[in-house]
């Protein structure tokens, strides 16, 4: 992973500071950083101190918490990732959308599939009521619109029982 | 009308679904099953047609939920499809039909054509058993694959056609494809790093020369491949089918074209023993050796018999660089099946490995031991030759207990060169 990091030739571990939408700062190893698409991109461009304006302490830490482990990864510690990876996604559906939303817009790759992976197992097979409680989005169908709609995509919602609980 | 669920922080709050970016919601609706996936079009205007764009689809029998419907599925996965057809828009770069207990195999032709039309790159097709179903000539056009993963189908591509040239990993399993247009497809994807044959796909001698090929799956008949040029080539896993050794050239053969092999898996599954060869062209070592070799794993190989034995061992000897071992050893008890080793060559065994350590094992597991005497041999030259050796574990087969432990004894005695060696054995 260091090899695309100039600093790893000199020795000298290069350390850049983040900091959050709350006005904290974070100082890292580059080469922890640069998992982040986004700013290994900076970095390229010479910034040190890089502004995350959409991405508060909270989510920011939990964020560093995954780069680190994952700069850690060998061929060695597999299981030990595997784990953690699971501790990772057992938070509520909100701080997942806050997590999946800075793992966009910082595009780190893995935390993405990871996340998308865990939203969409946990809300499969849920009910429309259910989904739509989870993601908070209010039903602007008009009850024939709806029924409409339910008709066009029938074997979608036909046969078995959906789960109609919210975590 | 909106429920507040209690959150009112500061700042304007990312968490609703809706507010997330787009292509976020994409990602999740691609990791949803189809069928969960279509339902999110009853959640708000907004999201009626976001499954719409998807371009990753995958289709397999999770669509039908119950039995019931698997028993007319035809029918009903043919209007599915043209649902999905008529309203899906934007390229689909990603394709998955899993349907391997449908019958009667559906009418795809359409569905392969609507795929061709855009820059499909990875495509996966497993369909029913039975009749095979011919792939259209509109499949021959999707010259952006590179992934192609097919379940028993029936290959005949129209005569100009000679590959997909952008191919990173082809899989093909119990298809029809004759070997030529086999080795055509193989040859005209200089990209290709994954190979998967299974099944008997290869019916004809067959020349396969990929100079990024990475790793190889194999089950059918060895002898009628020829690795011609696979420089990369370092995990291999073979279930042969047909295994004949006729020469000691033969055996040489088969490993010098791979050398930078790393990773061996050698499935001894459906070879009997007679069918082999004689077990006397087995040379101790391979003349060109195995020094690359990482890892070996030898699976259902009867240690008794004479043939395999000396395959086995042979194997071994090749690759001092070896640093882990798992062999899986199958207790055939019917002799009729098989040509023991005989005693001298058992007794023997230790002395073929005198001039040898194998410096870098770490790792050694065995699994079904009866506790013959030419698994006490390997046991013992392996414990005796290996010193950085950390584990080795020992999975006994059924035995009365006492012989169990009768095993375990010999083999606690067993000199070890490694200090740091533990050996775990297993006793139900």
């Amino acid at each position: 992973m260091a090899s695309s990091s100039s600093s790893s030739k000199t020795g000298l571990k290069k350390m850049l500071t983040l900091k959050s939408s709350d006005g904290d700062e974070f100082e890292l190893e580059e080469s922890i950083v640069i998992q982040c698409q986004t700013i290994k991109h900076m970095v390229e461009d010479g910034f040190s101190l890089i502004p995350l304006q959409n991405v508060d302490t909270k989510t920011l830490t939990k964020i560093i918490e995954y780069m680190k482990k994952h700069a850690e990864k060998t061929e060695s510690n597999k299981e030990e990732i595997k784990n953690f990876n699971k501790e990772f996604v057992k938070g509520s559906f909100d701080d997942q959308f806050e997590l999946v939303s800075a793992a966009n817009y910082l595009h780190i790759n893995g935390l993405m599939d990871l996340l998308c992976q865990s939203i969409a197992d946990r809300i499969n097979n849920k009910s429309v009521r259910a989904v739509r409680e989870i993601f908070n989005i209010s039903n602007d169908y008009t009850p024939d619109e709806e029924e409409k709609v339910r008709d066009e995509h029938k074997w979608a919602h036909e046969g078995g029982e959906f789960d109609e609980s919210l975590d | 009308m909106m429920p507040s669920d209690g959150n009112k922080n500061r700042s304007p709050s990312p968490h609703v679904l809706s507010n997330l970016p787009e292509c976020v919601i994409d990602e999740i609706l691609m990791r949803l099953p189809l069928r969960d996936a279509v339902r999110t079009s009853i959640l708000s205007k907004k999201w009626r047609y976001n499954w719409c764009r998807l371009p990753h689809l995958k289709l397999d029998q999770m669509l039908w939920k119950t039995i019931e419907d698997l028993i007319s599925p035809t029918i009903g996965f043919t209007n599915i499809l043209c649902h999905l057809l008529t309203l899906h828009t934007g390229p689909i770069t990603k394709f998955t039909l899993d349907l391997p207990d449908l019958k009667p195999c559906p009418n795809i032709h359409h569905l392969i054509y609507f795929l061709s039309r855009y820059d499909i790159q990875h495509v996966l097709l497993k369909l029913p058993l039975g009749n095979r179903y011919k792939l259209p000539s509109s499949f021959f056009t999707c010259l952006q694959l590179r992934h192609l993963t097919l379940h028993t189908c029936l290959i005949r591509p129209p005569p100009l056609f000679k590959g997909f040239d952008r191919l990173i990993s082809l899989e093909l399993s119990d298809v029809t494809i004759s070997s030529e247009f086999l080795g055509s497809l193989i040859s005209h994807a200089p990209l290709l790093e994954h190979l998967v044959l299974e099944q008997e796909v290869v019916s004809d001698h067959i020349e396969i020369s990929a100079p990024k090929l990475r790793s190889f799956f194999f089950i059918g008949n060895i002898n009628l491949l020829h690795l011609k040029n696979v420089p990369l080539l370092s995990k291999v896993s073979y279930e042969p089918i047909a295994f004949f050794v006729e020469a000691e050239r033969d055996l040489a053969k088969i490993f010098e074209s791979m050398p930078a092999l790393e990773n061996l898996c050698w499935n001894q599954g459906y070879v009997l023993g007679n069918q082999a060869g004689q077990a006397e062209v087995i040379p101790t070592r391979l003349p060109s050796g195995l020094n690359y070799l990482k890892r070996l794993y030898i699976s259902w190989f009867i240690v008794r018999e004479f043939f395999e034995l000396s395959f086995a061992l042979c194997l071994i000897r090749s690759s001092p660089n070896l640093e882990e071992i798992e062999i899986k050893v199958c207790n055939l008890r019917d002799k009729n099946y098989y040509e023991p080793m005989p005693q001298d060559a058992v007794d023997e065994i230790p002395a073929s490995f005198s001039n040898m350590t194998f410096n870098h094992l770490r790792t050694v597991k065995i699994h079904n031991i009866a506790g013959t005497k030419a698994e006490m041999q390997l046991v013992k030259v392996l414990l005796a030759k290996s010193p950085a050796l950390v584990r080795m574990l020992i999975n006994p087969c059924r035995m009365k207990d006492r012989k169990s432990l009768k095993v375990l004894a010999k083999i606690t005695n067993f000199q070890r060169l490694s200090s740091e060696a533990q050996v775990v054995y297993n006793v139900d």
